[in-house]
């Protein structure tokens, strides 16, 4: 477990052998001079300097940046309007003009992988948006009550947890029927169970510890406690699970679509481009078809692991579940 | 230990309800009549409201939700899961005779996850912060990160297609006896796709316990007394370090499953993922309602197994 004392709240080493002294301050400095300590770091510019040595959360950040202006700027990246149809090129190899070649409806392969970028990271940001609401409601209630509260609570989430997620997202989504909202909804509703656990664990951990009590036994109110002391660590724990989660949630569109029950034509959904590809004729017809929206899941979901990999380290976070 | 199983199946019971009650629920959201299923499309236009009236009266649909909850599960618990839409024939025997196909597919892609990733795993530890251990964690990554599908049509493409080496797909060569050599033939690329993402799970777990029992107190004793390094490694380290995976193999099911369900469909293997799809085509209720049913169960069974046997290889929990 995270376990980033605050360190300016407690007594150096230097400092404890002569409680008499009063002038703390230069002392301390002059302690850590002595033993050659770097300058003390706010516990955030620790987490980015860490953060920002590991090269493939780097790597992974500056692929999700670009691929999240390439998602806003659609309209200014891609050639063609990805709904147009082409009647004069149907099924056509990659050229100059259709630099990824065009589908069976003559539309632009290219223009709608620039597209689809935009359903993938809505349906991850929004999904887990979802999700992340309801595991914080029922996570940090169920380990701030503690008792019957917590019980009741997270029997329920254990039940939610017996069920085969995709197979629950699958059934719901042939219920309620193709589009981007009921895909989002649907992901955010059953994601949340190993999030609120997390988080259930993380507040009944920072409750034991020292400076929380020692914060109580001051009179900190429950609010200033909560706010001052507990979020502060759940943070990181709860960023990087959140972050598997937007990977695990592009992964559940992508399947959906793929099988016919997520995201509908004519919009420009990777899986859906993937399954009509597959449609058409044999997959050897046109791979670039399907090669392009399949590598750009790989790409887009490697980058976000990477960059979960990064916040994990950067936070120290050890053994948390990864949310699904 | 007998004491710590009862009052894990005691724990189970209500869960097991709560399957039941969830299913019926989301099932129930679906739109339609289920009568419009049960009748003859020939025979809706000439039957008479009264007669539609009374069928409905008849089969308890007029009943409140909670009743015909009561209902279903009298039956359910009999083993009558109801009747599929299409076909007319018991749900429960359609996926009982699939089930074969389905099980030996997830059985076979598990044990071979499991023993790929323990073997990687143990080795990226041994060989920690060497080029053997940051290569297996990037390839772990890709591992995770490609969607079984997609894997599923690229190893269809380069091996089946342009190599010919695999089949394309079926379960074995159709228009002949299946056996073995055939069917393991085209087994391969399907239990492929459904491994990967397991293979990096274990591989990253095995690698930590591995670290973790490597800085253990009593490792340290071990190399204190002299013991053979080979020694020191099996006896003390590999096997303790295996001991938390077990907690790790109850975890793997809901993917599975979920897997098998791609899998089959892409690859037209006859097993109970197909089926469900199917059913999601074909809007088949109750088949869905069984498969829903029947996947949870699975995973709970799995997870009082788990937690049964980790009690038996840890006497520590049993106790706590």
């Amino acid at each position: 477990m995270s376990q980033t004392t605050p360190p300016n709240n407690h007594p150096q080493p230097a400092e404890a052998e002569s409680s008499a002294a009063v002038t703390t301050a230069p002392r301390r400095t002059e302690a850590i001079e002595l033993l050659d300590l770097p300058p003390e770091l706010s516990p955030w510019t620790r987490a980015r300097r860490r953060f920002m040595s590991h090269k493939l959360a780097v790597l992974g950040l500056a692929i999700l940046l670009n691929m999240v202006l390439i998602a806003i700027f659609a309209d200014f990246v891609a050639p063609y309007d990805p709904t147009r149809n082409h009647l004069h090129k149907l099924l056509a190899p990659p050229d100059s003009l259709n630099w990824l070649g065009t589908d069976r409806s003559g539309r632009d392969t290219f223009s709608r992988v620039v597209y689809g970028s935009r359903v993938s990271l809505s349906v991850g940001v929004v999904a887990v948006s979802i999700y992340l609401a309801i595991a914080f409601a029922i996570g940090a209630s169920a380990g701030l009550a503690g008792g019957r509260v917590d019980n009741i609570l997270m029997r329920f989430t254990d039940l939610i947890m017996t069920f085969p997620s995709f197979i629950l997202i699958v059934i719901m989504a042939g219920i309620l029927g193709p589009s981007i909202l009921n895909v989002m909804v649907i992901i955010g509703i059953f994601g949340w169970p190993g999030l609120a656990r997390l988080i259930r664990g993380q507040i009944l951990v920072q409750r034991e510890l020292d400076y929380v009590i020692a914060s109580q036994a001051l009179g900190g109110s429950l609010r200033h406690i909560i706010r001052r002391h507990v979020l502060p660590n759940v943070v990181g724990p709860v960023s990087v699970a959140v972050t598997l989660g937007v990977a695990g949630a592009i992964l559940a569109e992508a399947g959906l679509s793929f099988l016919g029950l997520g995201i509908s034509e004519p919009a420009a959904s990777w899986g859906t481009m993937i399954s009509n590809a597959r449609g058409i004729a044999f997959i050897d017809a046109a791979p670039a078809l399907w090669l392009s929206p399949g590598l750009s899941i790989v790409l887009a979901v490697l980058a976000i692991y990477f960059v979960g990999d990064g916040l994990r380290d950067a936070f120290d976070v050890r053994g948390s579940g990864s949310g699904n | 230990m007998t004491q710590y199983i009862t009052r894990r199946i005691l724990i189970s019971i209500p869960l097991l309800f709560g399957i039941s009650i969830i299913t019926f629920v989301i099932i129930n959201m679906a739109p339609g009549d289920p009568l419009t299923a049960l009748l003859n499309p020939e025979d809706q236009l000439s039957i008479s409201v009264r007669d539609v009236e009374e069928l409905r009266r008849r089969l308890g649909l007029d009943r409140p939700g909670p009743v015909r909850y009561v209902i279903w599960l009298k039956e359910a618990l009999t083993g009558n899961l109801g009747f599929s839409y299409q076909t007319k024939r018991p749900v429960i025997e359609m996926i009982v005779e699939k089930l074969p196909v389905t099980i030996s597919l997830m059985g076979v892609a598990l044990a071979l996850a499991v023993s790929i990733g323990v073997v990687f795993g143990v080795l990226s530890a041994l060989r920690q912060y060497s080029i053997v251990d940051y290569s297996l964690s990037v390839v772990s990554f890709f591992m995770i990160s490609i969607p079984q599908f997609f894997f599923a049509l690229s190893g269809m493409l380069i091996f089946a297609v342009w190599l010919g080496w695999l089949p394309v797909f079926g379960m074995w060569t159709a228009g002949r006896d299946p056996e073995l050599g055939d069917v393991v033939r085209h087994a391969i690329l399907p239990i492929s796709a459904l491994m990967l993402q397991d293979i990096a799970v274990y591989m990253r777990y095995t690698r930590a316990s591995m670290l973790d029992t490597l800085s253990a107190e009593y490792v340290l004793t071990a190399r204190a007394k002299g013991l053979s390094e080979t020694l020191v490694l099996w006896k003390h380290v590999f096997r303790n370090a295996l001991v938390p995976l077990v907690t790790v193999l109850g975890l793997s099911l809901p993917a599975l499953i979920g897997g098998a369900l791609i899998i089959e469909t892409i690859f037209s293997w006859p097993g109970v993922g197909s089926l469900a799809y199917t059913s999601l085509l074909q809007r088949d209720y109750p088949v869905q309602m069984a498969v829903l049913l029947m996947g949870a169960t699975a995973v709970l069974a799995a997870n009082l197994l788990t937690d049964v046997a980790y009690a038996w290889v840890d006497p520590r929990v049993r106790h706590s």
